[in-house]
């Protein structure tokens, strides 16, 4: 287990005490501070910053193409585009040394975002036709190579985001060539209950590629964006009657298969630790459950907060295993604010009285003090769980 | 390679576009239309092309159980020379002189030439012109039906014409 992350509190911090303590001497101090510097994730911060401002120029740049300039000529326009598109392009390559590091990634986001900038200006200048979904798409395919090049997590995560909001929005508003008689409604349904498993599935594929450590993340993160999103949706839609039954089974046919696939993969997989098997098991199982259960038979509210929070348990197991803190800090006190809304519902109307609203603060609190106190070793047993 | 790629594609698509408008048959054609905004390209006026054809995505589909009647979908053509539309792909030369390939989607025929980019500051006076009918778009097209926009008419000269004949017409009214 990892030294830097068994605690939350800064490095410097804690060496420092350390050091105090006569645990380590303060040249075994300067030795892992400098170490920490040279790594590609440290300056986190710096990276991020210039990642936004990177990404704000980008929007400027689109922006003043949006202003139209007519009274340039379309050929100058292309020549100063594609010169910088060059120049940006030869910049990353020259910096190729590890103390460059932070202008080449700034020059390669910067290059990411004027390609994108090129095809509006493109479409501008010959007036094409096309859909948002189609140019975001034809970024996505062009653009890949060239982010992978990055050592930083930032243009795996733009690329994801994209191609992801572009390939469900295309879908789910049935703009392709295949018609489906399904409504917009039921597509969209599909979309949220298979999201999961699609994306999970993708990260499980890039396990093969060490080099796409990023864009591996990137998609295990929106798996788990994408379930939280699926289950809160259906837990708020747990008690009305919102869909057409007999449209339902559709809408979660891809779902079904793209999660029973998945698990089949999980559970025959010989590296997998069996912990992990069955975690995948009983989350996958509560999944596959919730949503016919939820929109075939609206069973109340009871249920839905049941199944939110077994789920929400279930995640905070799997990403505080697989040491992803602040995951599973959040679904912990998601899976506590899921409780609480149930205690609201049985106190019901005593809630809105003075007296409720003093109990249901100190409930709060008392809640927030234990998970606060005990956080950390909640969190070194998830990890040692096994 | 991996920064190459996207400049080879970009360049293509620019060079595609140009072989175009270069290479294709030039026809005007009129329009009528609105102005919405993209988020990627600035203002556009998006507008139905009066191809001179009848009967356009006409066909009506076989619904499925439950569901209302509905236009056919999928791939087409508008011949102009003679004009008629057909579904399915391209003719053949003996059969259609001049023709742009599309699709038709919810009633309407999708050619890739439903937008021409213009100046905010002069949306709102080429749309009332287009609206009043006054608009028609000179495109070019290739040999296998792609259509590029070339220019924008308004009352049969370019957009420009038509919008200093309007600005010298706004300064005559504000001279005392």
């Amino acid at each position: 287990m990892s030294i830097i992350t068994t605690f939350d509190r800064p490095l410097s911090k804690r060496l420092a005490e350390w050091c105090n303590e006569g645990l380590i001497t303060s040249e075994q101090v300067n030795g892992i501070v400098q170490y920490e510097a040279r790594r590609p994730g440290s300056n986190w911060l710096i990276f991020s910053i210039l990642s936004l401002a990177a990404t704000v120029i980008g929007i400027g740049i689109l922006s003043l193409v949006a202003v139209n300039w007519h009274l340039i000529s379309d050929e100058v326009k292309l020549i100063v585009d594609f010169g910088l598109l060059f120049a940006l392009a030869v910049g990353v390559l020259r910096l190729d040394e590890e103390s460059q590091l932070l202008g080449r990634e700034l020059l390669l986001v910067l290059f990411m975002v004027g390609c994108l900038a090129s095809i509006g200006l493109i479409a501008q200048i010959y007036h094409t036709g096309g859909r948002l979904t189609d140019a975001l798409l034809f970024w996505c395919a062009i653009i890949f190579p060239a982010a992978t090049l990055s050592q930083r997590p930032f243009p795996a995560w733009l690329w994801s985001s994209i191609l992801l909001g572009s390939l469900l929005f295309w879908y789910g508003t049935g703009s392709f060539w295949f018609g489906l008689a399904w409504s917009e409604e039921v597509r969209w349904l599909e979309i949220l209950f298979a999201l999961p498993f699609l994306t999970a599935s993708v990260a499980m594929l890039l396990r093969a590629f060490p080099q796409a450590v990023h864009f591996r993340a990137a998609f295990r993160s929106w798996s788990l964006v994408a379930t939280l999103v699926g289950v809160q949706v259906i837990d708020g839609i747990g008690s009305y009657e919102m869909f057409d039954p007999e449209m339902v089974p559709q809408a979660l046919i891809a779902g079904f298969f793209s999660g029973i696939v998945l698990l089949t993969v999980i559970l025959m997989h010989r590296a997998v630790p069996n912990w992990h098997k069955l975690l995948a098991a009983v989350g996958f199982g509560l999944y596959l459950l919730f949503f016919p259960v939820v929109l075939l038979t609206q069973p109340g509210a009871w249920l839905c907060a049941l199944f939110s929070i077994l789920l929400y348990l279930c995640g905070a197991l799997y990403t505080g295993h697989i040491q992803q803190r602040h995951w599973s800090h959040f679904l912990v006190l998601l899976a506590g604010f899921r409780f609480l809304g149930v205690y609201f519902q049985l106190i019901g109307g005593f809630a809105l009285t003075g007296l409720g609203l003093i109990f249901s603060g100190l409930m709060i609190l008392t809640f927030l003090w234990i998970w606060h106190k005990n956080r950390h070793r909640l969190a070194s047993w998830m990890e040692s769980f096994s | 390679m991996a920064l190459l790629l996207p400049l080879i594609a970009l360049g293509s698509l620019v060079a595609w576009k140009q072989a175009v408008l270069t290479d294709g048959r030039k026809v005007t054609l009129p329009i009528t239309g609105f102005d919405p905004r993209d988020l990627l390209s600035g203002n556009y006026l998006r507008y139905q092309v009066v191809y001179g054809v009848e009967g356009i995505c006409s066909d009506v589909a076989q619904p499925a159980k439950g569901h209302k009647t509905i236009k056919r979908e999928g791939e087409g053509y508008v011949c102009l020379e003679p004009p008629f539309f057909e579904y399915g792909p391209p003719p053949q030369a003996d059969r259609c002189r001049l023709f742009i390939k599309g699709s038709c989607e919810v009633g309407r025929f999708r050619s890739g030439l439903g937008r021409y980019y213009i100046p905010a500051q002069y949306a709102r006076s080429l749309e009332r012109a287009v609206l009043n009918g006054e608009g028609a778009i000179k495109i070019a097209i290739s040999s296998d039906g792609r259509a590029v926009v070339e220019a924008l008419f308004i009352n049969g000269k370019p957009w420009l014409t038509f919008i200093d004949s309007l600005l010298e017409k706004k300064e005559e009214k504000n001279r005392p």
